[in-house]
């Protein structure tokens, strides 16, 4: 059943946050003002790569309305910081290594003067020769962006012989694929409250994806304890992995304790591009061979990604992406390496479908390029080679069994528009393979739908894809889960996670989670999430992993809280708890026969009044991992298919989506809106990252310098239908509940309309975003000697 | 190269447009005009323009914010917003190339603000190709009185020494039907133009209307220009072309008309063989559109050579000129 507000009944609700966020009611932290509080402003360098000489701070310290300049000389504790590796500056000392890089920060009483601070600083650069690119930092004479070299991280998967496998492939697909510089524009650019309290604490108010993180991180950047660190993080006007790493936090953090003032922080658009995070641009080649049924027998990979100047995630996306290149299929030999390098680009890290998204893409492509050389229906070339539900993943690690594989590939098989594509399709001789030896055998689908109504330079095409998605951080990587249950003084219910709500329905999805769980009225619950002295550690709200942990937490948390509650009620009622259950607003009497009685005997605040001992539930945990010994092998997978059409303007080369139909395996559906949200808003974004966007850098600096230049798709990009199918069974026994879906949308879009502009136009993509320059023709009617009449 | 702001600057109101050139000319470097500002904010902040230290701000002044049609003309105030022109119904009737354009630059919240005078302040507006082909006038006011300047000449002084604190009252476009009654006096129009005598022997006794507007950007919508093309003229009801504008713009390419391609189809049939494939080479040999990094220089000719015989294209099928659709 499609999944859509009719088909979700009384499930379909109105999110607790959404009333604020849009009529524009509710403050974001980056809309924090206190009485007094001084603009905090960052110097960042002008070059990509340049030595520092000198850093004078002296006329600055001087201009009116100052109250203090900081260089790397006034760090109290660590001048670095990463969530992996500590490897980035907080305040640069002897080198910038991209434009991004901080020198200086600046606390004054309005923004105009921290402004003329920030232009009296002199820093005395000398400029170093700019690794812009992966080649340039490998390059032999190349100078080492880090002492270790400008690799930041290699990975490998090897199983058989892929050398002597291709000797005996009928074919043989080699391409390379290059994937976009994408930013993650979140509406709410990175910022914050930093307010040093009178018993000598800090209070953090700043958006982040896991605040225990930033406060280990700040505790050793500031030399304080963690626990003199208070970090609120939520709500967040969007992240998509783009916040889990510090960004304003160290320098907002440092001016609050150094002048005794709040300080605010919040970077312009500007500043945010310069400064920020994006996805990694990689670049992909594969070599794959079938045999002449259409075998998967050989694949090789070479991925190469450019991850700038520092550490943060790179390593780990890269291992994501070695992991996720082989994708759901079986074959008999692999070859992987995979490559991370630092340079003078700008930060590449964390962001949603972490590598899975280029992996995919060029994956994908091989299997489209590989079906039309064998003259195969795409989708029944993916079947053959189909992992079957008890094969290992793909590093060989056992994972948890579920029937996604086969279940996603017979919902898109038989969806409206995957039907509509084969009912439409006339297959032409392709001349696109390369045969090892052999002819060509190789057949092209050809869109013969209904374009007799239209313009005859508009081409349509039908498309599809393929994703296996793991989600939680995966072995070896610490991945914390837990949360409390307590009844509070004044008779709500409290969930409390450490998870963060920056947009994805995190609130409303445990709100639902709590309703269902114990019969409770919205108005029974209050959730507190993102403030580091009131929630337990739950991990990260990441990796796809939060609603999974929710559920896990709420399932280990159900008996205890709810015996503690009805326990208690059953001494106050003289009844045994076993008559009693909890519903709206309090506690209900059970009947002899089972069933249950309409009558409310004891409100919630009024057990919460008569009762002494704190009524409460906890929970620790981790993510569950494979048994296995490859640092980042995911456990849980989730999986989807997605068929797209689009409508190629070959005037213009530029494409359009024009239907969209995805279906996802990952268990039951905790909030049909959330989840819906999840998978359209994904797919938004994977649309993005196709069509229009990338941050387009050229010597080090940012061409693409704001939201004039780089264009996130708009409403007038989202034309047509998105059906969303879910796929909620798991197999029987089944205890890891509803699997992660915040990432598998923004995946498998991107392949998928490759594969329709191959069957509208003939052409094959490999490069994002489609630059509409390969896909320009000249109109059949502007040819010589064809008049208009003909 | 940090981007920040150091001071803001003095926004003044002049009541009438005497008032404003004085002022520009008091202030001279120091001052700007300023309409809605949409354009020059993104200058600012950009680094692209340097904030002046005084605004001079039009948008208080009475009679520039009207459109008015004229016996002759459809007369448009400088400040009148791209959205008012969007909706006005003389503008659809008599500027229907402009209304399209009014559609499709910026965004609604934009199109609010900015005035059409902004837009063809910038000189490379996506108005300027619809205005070439409207054959508009720009009327300035140089402290004295109002001059009007042909947009093309204006267009085609660029960089030249011209009277910075000049004015742009008025846009002035010849009604479309005007142009052809004032040039055969046996022509009536009324919507579609009907002629009699000679002049119906030579363009046919029904004249319909050539006009189309297309703008290409990287995007649907809210979205820069990369190629905007525009092209106007008659057809008469044996098929013939007469009056044929073709301009042609976007990005940071001026916008100017297409001359040489202007002449492929000026008192040609439109069914006649080879046309369109006159007028792809001639629009492809004849624009010289800027290339960036996000679109090449090459890419741009090819789409517009495209977008314009299209559009003939498709008006020859609308007039029962060409073949059925079908699909190649």
């Amino acid at each position: 059943m499609l999944l859509n507000r009719k088909n979700s009944g009384e499930r379909w609700r109105i999110r607790p946050d959404g009333p604020g966020k849009v009529t524009g009611a509710m403050e974001y932290l980056t809309d924090m003002a206190l009485p007094g509080m001084l603009v905090g402003l960052v110097l960042r360098s002008p070059y990509p790569h340049a030595a520092i000489r000198s850093i004078h701070v002296d006329q600055a310290r001087k201009q009116p309305g100052v109250r203090a300049v900081l260089t790397h000389a006034d760090m109290p504790g660590l001048n670095a910081y990463g969530i992996a590796i500590q490897d980035q500056p907080v305040l640069c000392h002897d080198r910038v290594r991209y434009v991004g890089d901080a020198v200086a920060a600046v606390a004054a009483e309005t923004l105009e003067q921290a402004e003329r601070a920030l232009a009296a600083i002199e820093v005395d650069y000398e400029q170093l020769p700019v690794l812009d690119s992966p080649a340039k930092a490998l390059a032999e004479d190349a100078d080492l962006l880090h002492p270790h070299g400008n690799v930041l991280h290699r990975n490998a998967y090897k199983t058989g012989d892929v050398e002597q496998a291709f000797a005996n492939c009928a074919h043989i697909v080699e391409e390379t694929y290059c994937t976009p510089r994408q930013m993650h524009t979140y509406m709410e650019t990175e910022g914050g409250l930093f307010v040093p309290e009178t018993d000598g604490r800090l209070t953090v108010y700043a958006p982040t994806q896991h605040g225990f993180m930033d406060r280990l991180q700040l505790s050793r950047i500031l030399a304080m304890p963690q626990g003199d660190i208070r970090v609120v993080s939520s709500p967040i006007g969007g992240s998509f992995g783009g916040k889990d790493e510090l960004n304003i936090q160290p320098y907002g953090a440092l001016l609050a304790m150094k002048t005794g003032y709040p300080v605010r922080i919040h970077n312009s658009r500007w500043e945010s591009v310069r400064a920020g995070l994006k996805r990694h641009p990689m670049v992909i080649t594969m070599r794959t061979g079938v045999d002449e049924e259409g075998h998967l027998i050989a694949h090789q990979v070479r991925v190469t990604a450019d991850t700038g100047p520092y550490a943060t995630l790179g390593a780990e996306v890269l291992n994501f992406a070695t992991e996720h290149v082989t994708g759901p299929y079986q074959y008999a030999n692999v070859d992987v390496e995979s490559l991370s390098v630092f340079t003078n680009n700008g930060m590449s890290g964390e962001f949603r479908g972490f590598g899975g998204n280029q992996a995919i893409f060029a994956l994908e492509g091989q299997m489209d390029r590989l079906a039309e050389c064998l003259g195969m229906d795409p989708w029944m070339f993916r079947r053959l080679n189909l992992r079957a539900a008890d094969d290992p993943g793909p590093f060989g690690q056992p994972i948890v069994r579920t029937d996604g594989a086969e279940q996603v590939w017979r919902a898109l098989h038989d969806s409206r528009l995957w039907r509509e594509r084969q009912a439409a399709i006339e297959r032409k001789p392709s001349i696109a393979c390369m045969p090892t030896g052999n002819p060509p055998t190789g057949l092209r689908d050809c869109y013969q739908g209904n374009s007799e109504s239209k313009l005859p330079w508009l081409k349509e095409g039908i498309g599809a894809a393929y994703v296996m998605h793991g989600a939680g951080l995966g072995v070896g990587i610490p991945d914390p889960a837990g949360g409390r249950l307590q009844l509070a003084q004044d008779g709500r219910i409290e969930a409390l996670f450490g998870y963060e709500e920056f947009g994805q329905g995190l609130i409303a999805t445990l709100e639902l989670m709590l309703i269902e769980t114990f019969g409770l009225a919205a108005e029974d619950i209050r959730i507190r999430i993102g403030d580091t002295d009131v929630v337990p550690d739950s991990g990260s709200s990441t990796a796809s992993r939060a609603t999974s942990m929710m559920w896990k937490a709420v399932q280990n948390m159900r008996m205890p809280f709810m015996s503690a509650l009805l326990e208690a009620a059953g001494r106050l009622l003289h009844r045994n708890p076993g008559q009693l259950h909890m519903g709206r607003g309090g506690i209900y009497g059970r009947a002899d026969h089972g069933g249950a009685e309409q009558k409310l005997l004891l409100p919630y605040r009024a057990l919460a009044a008569a009762t002494e001992e704190p009524l409460t539930a906890e929970t620790r945990f981790s993510y569950p991992v494979s048994p296995v010994d490859r640092v980042g092998a995911h456990f849980l997978y989730t999986y989807a298919a997605v068929a797209v059409k689009v409508e190629v303007n070959t005037l213009t080369g530029r494409v359009r989506v024009i239907d969209q139909f995805h279906t996802v395996a990952a268990g039951p559906v905790m909030n049909p809106q959330g989840y819906l949200g999840q998978i359209e808003g994904g797919s938004s974004m994977a649309l993005g990252f196709t069509l229009t966007e990338d941050a387009i850098m050229s010597g080090g600096h940012y061409v693409t310098r704001n939201l004039d230049t780089y264009l996130v798709p708009t409403i007038a990009e989202q034309t047509g239908q998105v059906d969303v199918l879910p796929i909620e069974d798991l197999p029987p026994g089944d205890s890891h509940g509803p699997r992660g879906i915040g990432e598998i949308g923004s995946v498998g879009l991107a392949p998928a309309i490759a594969a329709a502009v191959r069957q509208a136009v003939g052409k094959w993509v490999c490069k994002l975003p489609i630059d509409p320059a390969e896909l320009q023709e000249r109109p059949y009617f502007t040819q010589k000697a064809v008049a208009v009449h003909e | 190269m940090q981007e920040y702001r150091t001071s803001s600057p003095a926004v003044w109101y002049p009541n009438d447009i005497a008032e404003a050139w004085r002022m520009k000319e008091m202030f001279a470097a120091d001052g700007q005009y300023i309409a809605g500002g949409t354009l020059l904010r993104t200058w600012w902040e950009s680094g692209t323009a340097v904030q002046p230290r005084h605004l001079i701000s039009l948008n208080r002044i009475p009679g520039l914010s009207d459109i008015t049609l004229h016996e002759q003309y459809l007369i448009i105030g400088s400040q009148t917003s791209l959205s008012e022109i969007r909706y006005n119904i003389a503008a659809a009737l008599h500027a229907p190339l402009l209304v399209e354009a009014c559609k499709v630059i910026a965004a609604p919240p934009v199109r609010n603000l900015a005035t059409i005078g902004g837009n063809i302040s910038s000189r490379v507006g996506d108005s300027l190709p619809a205005l070439l082909a409207h054959h508009a006038d720009l009327l300035w006011f140089n402290g004295s009185q109002t001059e009007a300047v042909p947009l093309e000449i204006w267009l085609a002084e660029a960089g030249t020494d011209t009277d910075a604190a000049a004015l742009l009252t008025h846009i002035r476009i010849p009604l479309l039907d005007v142009r052809l009654e004032s040039a055969e006096p046996d022509c009536v129009c009324e919507g579609e133009c009907t002629c009699r005598g000679e002049a119906a022997a030579s363009l046919g006794t029904r004249i319909k209307r050539l006009s189309a507007y297309d703008k290409v950007g990287r995007r649907e919508i809210f979205t820069p220009s990369v190629v905007t093309t525009s092209v106007s003229g008659q057809v008469s009801d044996g098929g013939r072309l007469a009056n044929i504008r073709i301009a042609a713009g976007g990005g940071q390419t001026p916008p100017s008309r297409l001359r040489n391609s202007e002449a492929v189809l000026e008192g040609r049939m439109l069914g006649d063989a080879g046309l369109l494939f006159a007028l792809y080479e001639a629009v492809y040999t004849e624009f010289e559109p800027v290339g960036d990094v996000f679109a090449g220089a090459e890419y741009r000719r090819l789409t517009a050579a495209g977008l314009l015989s299209a559009a003939v294209w498709k008006s020859a099928k609308e007039m029962g000129w060409g073949e059925e659709l079908t699909c190649c």
